[in-house]
């Protein structure tokens, strides 16, 4: 990992290294590639400047479109060779993939992804939003765009570079060692969050990617004899059930949670029941069931007709499951987020 | 009040109960003393005077026939004139909120009584400091109160001064109790009301008399009930009403296109006022005045204490907001992240619903600074205390909210649960310092635990017992992260008459209730404040109050109480919140989205849309109300209020600049039009629309279904729709789009400069380090001017002179941003201007724009878009200097 620090004049300098221990090895090939580079890039740097006029940082793009005319040098580079300074720019926050998007063209600029817009190289990363999409900073907070976390292949909203919180498990995403003032300090530790200076605790995400892959791995497979469970249904009767009746299964089981106060008893598309066992009967949540794809990555089973009793005016108890991938059908937690409305979240291979 | 389903069973209420609240006839004082629309009696003459205490105090004796003799007090102070008025023999002694043990509590004894120059001629007797006069009528006592001669107020001008006689009780006289539906009051003093009237001569318009819901402008009474000051709970309160809510300032500022001035009827007693607009004709106030003149006539009075009134001479509104700030205190300076949203519901039920809103603000990409919890995170309400179910681990969870530079609040309420097991109950109960009976026991009230105790917080012992409680130790599992809520401080008794405290119940000293009302939610906010300061010396308190009175404004913010999720209730918020701002309060807010019901998605983004452009800016929603986080209703609704919220993020720094200035002078961040215009006449009615400092104008959307607004821009200024590149200037009145993805019609005004944050992160703190945008909008010559101000954003050091306050001004051609004459010597080590936007340059670009700062210069580019020059990185640091010339 780099950290690096911005001088006055704009220009990124690099003040000091800590190397995470598993990644030290690339650190010094990459290191010692850029020092290669930099010495080749910067001649022929000078020689294009002396050969063009400065641009105006809004100037259109004078190609008519997202192809790139790239600088000679950077022809037939590969992803992993080009180096994560050129010329002066930082090209941190961007995906392997796209780094060859991120190298100057044979007049020192760079096109904006969206193709509608040249910037000088210099800009890309230079702490300034100066495209419309925002491409041109995917290293810093100065956009509304994205920054790449490599090791967790994922992209952070651009607000959480440099804030003084860790969001990547690397910590890259504070490569400029920002911390808050001493007024303004976080707490030392937070469920899930990290704050500067970051540790890398990249092999932890690992663990729990890898859990969590394995599970919904699985699930899927469970999945089948859910589906196959559903065949004996005619296609209307199905209809319910998903896409292929696989929450059908769950319509003939009954679960059971214990929280603190009450005993829970969810028999999914019949009816729920919360129990404080002073009553002989247990009050009715919901009943029935209509199943809720409009969001694909979380499906919901919706209850209504629970007993209204004590309830706001005018409306009766509801029960919304919201099922998640698991690898055996189990209540994870009950809660009450409004006034007689009652989620259950319920894991189930069904939703894998 | 948040009366739940399981008080009121499932009957839904759909408005207040008027029976449970006192009309003036109601209420036996206001019945009997309620003059107003009578010719005064026989006058008090001016029997007998001296001045005492150094010749700063003018004593009057004043006598008529069959009434007890007066003592009038009249004296000067640097920032106004005081009249102050009991018997001369009171049987037994009047309670007076400075006539306290610590007398400190009103500031007034740091603003002394001027050395009087004394002037006694022809039937009159005059006082002067400086330029202010009191002139006193010797045959009538009607006194003139006027500055550099001109003549602004005159008290007791239709000589309705009045002071009922404190005497032994005598059975016969059906005044000496009171019942109001099933609750007695004995009032063993029997009738003691104080009243008087005070004219503004060439008024026309009175403001002021927070907290109600009629119209800014204060309303003729005469055909109708008079405003009503005294802290009530009043269960989901009603728009247009001139009835007693949560808080009262007797406060009323009078302006003209001459002048503005004030008066302050100091008492905390129940107080009615009566207002009244006189034509020329019928004008009857001033030996002085050559020709008639309007007149705006009040008449005050109060069930028990003394007559202490304070009348302010301005000229300007600003200065009337100094001065009565000077004598009440001056606004407190919140922490940068009370600016911010907050985020309340009644309740966030559990550890895993907090972490999940918490969640879900930043999987929505919406900012927040703070999560609050109502009583229902308590062990059986039981305040200090956590639900070891619901929240076994408080740490942990705040820990974790605060990881994103968030803060968490919870409530701490006044009520105490009778329980002795329970600590603060059974150590309350030890210090001996709750409110008792008349006979001396303690007393006990309904409220959210069951049966209540209630610390007597016009205790100063109670005050300090108090503010113990939050110490790090004491309190369990709070944190610097967490901080403080006073609700029901009126104080609510659920089974008390107009749900609060019988008024013949005793306080510290002996005080009854009845004397000491107002002055109760006030030392419950200020002993939660220096509680927090005890914990934590030098971090800023934050401690929202429902209940307020004078003086208020030092403690922190207060919010409008328990409004409904109405459009008339979105409405009512501007001259709610512009009443209590000229009246020296102006960290103040309406629950957005209304507390009670449930708003339709295009009310609350509305709501929210308002809600950022006011000061206290929280969310707030009762038990019985659906979830409404801004990301419930989906698309667009979501990304609406995300841009709705988001906006209030960028302009933190102009909220900065206006709260900083709040505090050092007593002007109010959100102002009305003729505050900035006080000339225009037009702008007298206006509450459709207001102004943010000097600088911004806001027009919202307050109607169903509506996507235009008329929006009226005052003093012929032109204004620049903040944004909007390709919209010409306004100017005078015009109709401005606020379609469904447009945001609030907020308008710059030409002249003017402020400072923005355009890089939104999910907390403010996570934008300490962050760049600011310069926003400059040319006037006619092409100049602007305006301040900023910067510091640690939460710390008292400011006061040890760490803040930066810059000028910044721009004269066509070149822009100077440096330190002003009242700056000191916070640098920040990483801000620094990123950009520069100069609404009406003109579409053509410039030639060069050159900056020079710390002795080096460089070049600048820069790009047109409409009429907007946008200046590229200017680079230089936010608490530096530098010149930026443009050719």
């Amino acid at each position: 990992m780099l950290v690096v620090r911005r001088h006055r004049n704009g220009e990124f300098v690099f003040e000091e290294r800590r190397p995470p221990q598993n990644n030290l090895l690339t650190l010094v090939i990459m290191a010692l590639m850029f020092l290669s580079f930099q010495a080749n890039l910067h001649r022929h740097m000078q020689a294009q400047q002396a050969g063009h006029g400065s641009h105006s940082f809004h100037e259109r793009n004078k190609y008519g479109g997202p192809q790139r005319n790239l600088h000679p040098k950077f022809h037939h580079k590969l992803e992993e060779e080009i180096p994560i300074k050129v010329n002066g720019t930082l090209l941190i926050g961007i995906r392997k993939e796209e780094r060859k998007r991120y190298l100057p063209d044979k007049d020192a600029n760079f096109l904006c992804l969206d193709g509608k817009q040249t910037v000088k190289f210099e800009q890309v990363n230079d702490n300034n939003c100066d495209c419309e999409d925002g491409s041109d900073e995917p290293g810093t907070s100065a956009c509304d765009y994205h920054f790449y976390c490599e090791p967790e292949h994922r992209y952070l909203r651009s607000k959480l570079v440099n804030d003084g919180v860790c969001d990547c498990c690397d910590g890259s995403d504070e490569w400029k060692g920002l911390t808050l003032s001493d007024e303004n300090k976080l707490p030392r530790e937070g469920e899930g969050v990290r704050f500067t200076p970051c540790s890398d605790v990249c092999y932890d995400y690992e663990l729990q990617e890898a859990v969590r892959l394995d599970v919904i791995a699985q699930g899927k497979e469970i999945k089948e004899s859910y589906v196959k469970a559903a065949e004996h249904l005619d296609n209307f009767e199905k209809a319910n059930f998903g896409r292929n009746g696989e929450f059908f299964k769950l319509s003939t089981l009954c679960l059971t949670y214990r929280s603190p106060t009450y005993l829970y008893k969810l028999c999914p598309y019949k009816e729920a029941t919360q129990d404080d066992g002073t009553k002989p009967d247990a009050l009715s949540l919901g009943k029935g069931g209509v199943l809720n794809l409009s969001d694909p990555n979380s499906p919901k089973l919706l209850m209504p007709n629970g007993k209204g009793d004590g309830c706001p005016s005018g409306i009766s108890r509801s029960v919304e499951i919201n099922f998640m991938c698991g690898v055996a059908d189990e209540i994870a937690y009950v809660s009450e987020p409004s006034t007689c409305l009652y989620r259950f979240d319920l894991n189930t291979p069904a939703a894998c | 009040m948040r009366l739940s389903a399981a008080l009121l069973g499932s009957v839904l209420v759909e408005a207040v109960d008027r029976n449970n609240f006192k009309k003036c006839a109601d209420s036996s004082f206001c019945q009997r003393r309620r003059v107003f629309n009578s010719d005064g009696v026989s006058p008090y003459a001016v029997t007998k005077s001296e001045l005492i205490e150094n010749d700063s105090i003018l004593q009057l004796t004043l006598e008529v026939d069959g009434r007890p003799c007066l003592k009038a007090l009249h004296s000067i102070l640097p920032v106004g004139a005081r009249i102050n008025i009991e018997e001369c023999e009171p049987l037994h002694p009047r309670y007076d909120p400075e006539a306290r043990p610590s007398p400190e509590e009103l500031l007034i004894d740091g603003h002394a009584p001027q050395k009087l120059k004394l002037d006694e001629s022809n039937g009159f007797i005059s006082i002067q400091a400086g330029d202010m006069r009191l002139k006193t009528s010797l045959e009538s006592y009607i006194t003139e109160f006027s500055h550099k001669d001109e003549v602004i107020s005159v008290a007791n001008s239709r000589n309705l001064l009045f002071v009922e006689e404190l005497r032994e009780k005598n059975d016969d006289e059906p005044s000496w109790e009171e019942k109001f539906k099933s609750h007695k009051d004995s009032r063993p003093r029997g009738p003691e009301s104080v009243s008087m009237d005070v004219v503004f001569t060439n008024s026309r318009n009175l403001y002021g008399l927070p907290e109600h819901t009629d119209s800014f402008v204060l309303a003729n009474t005469e055909e109708g009930e008079p405003y009503r000051l005294f802290n009530l709970d009043v269960f989901q309160f009603e728009i247009d009403e001139r009835m007693a809510l949560y808080g009262g300032i007797p406060f009323v500022a009078s302006h003209s296109p001459e002048r503005s001035s004030a008066a302050l009827w100091l008492n905390a007693a129940e107080t009615w006022v009566d207002i009244k607009y006189v034509d020329p004709e019928a004008s009857i106030a001033s030996w002085f005045t050559s020709g008639k003149v309007p007149e705006a006539h009040t008449f005050w009075l109060s069930e028990t204490g003394k007559i202490d009134l304070f009348l302010f001479p301005g000229p300007s509104i600003q200065e009337v907001n100094d001065q009565y700030t000077v004598l009440t205190g001056r606004p407190q300076l919140p922490p940068q992240w009370a600016t911010a949203y907050h985020q309340c519901k009644w309740n966030y039920r559990d550890e895993p619903d907090v972490a999940e809103v918490n969640e879900n603000f930043d999987v929505h990409d919406i900012p927040a600074d703070v999560i609050w919890l109502d009583i229902e995170h308590t062990d059986g309400k039981r305040y200090f205390t956590w639900d070891p179910v619901k929240f076994p681990t408080p740490d942990k969870m705040i820990e974790n909210v605060a990881s994103k530079g968030r803060k968490m609040v919870t409530i701490v309420d006044p009520h105490i649960k009778v329980d002795n097991n329970y600590y603060i109950y059974s150590g309350a109960k030890e210090a001996d310092i709750y409110v008792k009976k008349p006979g001396g026991a303690e007393f006990n009230g309904w409220c959210w635990p069951g049966n209540s105790a209630y610390i007597d917080f016009t205790d100063p012992r109670a005050r300090e017992w108090w503010a113990e409680q939050f110490l790090f130790e004491n309190y369990k599992h709070s944190s610097p992260s967490l901080y403080t809520w006073n609700d029901m401080n009126e104080p609510s008794v659920f089974n008390g008459p107009e749900v609060s405290m019988q008024r013949d119940i005793i306080h510290h000293n002996g005080w009854e209730h009845r004397a000491v009302h107002q002055m109760y939610g006030l030392g419950v906010q200020r002993a939660t404040y220096e509680g927090q300061l005890k914990r934590d010396p030098n971090s800023r308190p934050f401690v929202l109050s429902r209940a307020f009175f004078v003086g208020t404004q030092q403690w922190g913010p207060i919010w409008t109480g328990d409004n409904g999720a109405e459009w008339s209730h979105l409405k009512s918020s501007i001259p709610m919140l512009l009443a209590l701002g000229v009246s020296g309060m102006p960290f103040v807010g309406a629950d957005v989205g209304g507390f009670f019901g449930n708003p339709e998605p295009e009310l609350l983004w509305r709501w929210y849309q308002l809600g950022a452009f006011q000061p206290f800016f929280r969310a707030h929603a009762h038990l019985d109300s659906k979830r409404r986080e801004p990301w419930v209703f989906e698309e667009p609704w979501t990304g609406r209020m995300r841009n709705a919220i988001r906006y209030r993020y960028r302009l933190l720094p102009l909220w900065n600049e206006l709260f900083y200035e709040s505090h050092k002078t007593g002007v109010p961040p959100m102002r009305p039009i003729w505050y900035n215009y006080p000339k225009e006449t037009e702008s007298y009615g206006v509450e459709e629309e207001y102004m943010l400092g000097d600088t911004l104008l806001v027009a919202p959307v307050m109607e169903e279904g509506k996507r235009d607004v008329e929006v009226y821009f005052p003093g012929g200024d032109k204004y620049f729709r903040l944004d909007y590149h390709e919209t010409p200037a306004y100017s005078g009145n015009a109709v401005v789009s606020a379609g469904e993805d447009e945001q609030i019609p907020v308008f710059l005004k030409a002249g003017r400069i402020f400072a923005s944050k355009e890089r939104i992160r999910r907390s403010s703190t996570l934008m300490e380090n962050d760049p600011i945008t310069l926003n400059i909008a040319l006037d006619s010559e092409r100049k602007a001017s305006g301040k900023l101000y910067f510091d640690d954003q939460i710390t008292h050091d400011y006061q040890k002179g760490e803040f930066s306050y810059k000028e910044v001004s721009f004269d066509g051609k070149s822009l100077n941003y440096s330190d002003s004459a009242q700056t000191g010597v916070f640098q920040s080590e990483h801000s620094f201007v990123e950009q520069i936007v100069i609404y009406g340059f003109g579409s053509s670009a410039p030639k060069s724009i050159q900056i020079s700062s710390n002795g080096s210069n460089w070049q600048l580019e820069s790009q047109v878009k409409g009429t907007t020059l946008f200046i590229r990185k200017p680079n230089a640091k936010s608490t530096g200097s530098f010149t930026l010339t443009i050719e």
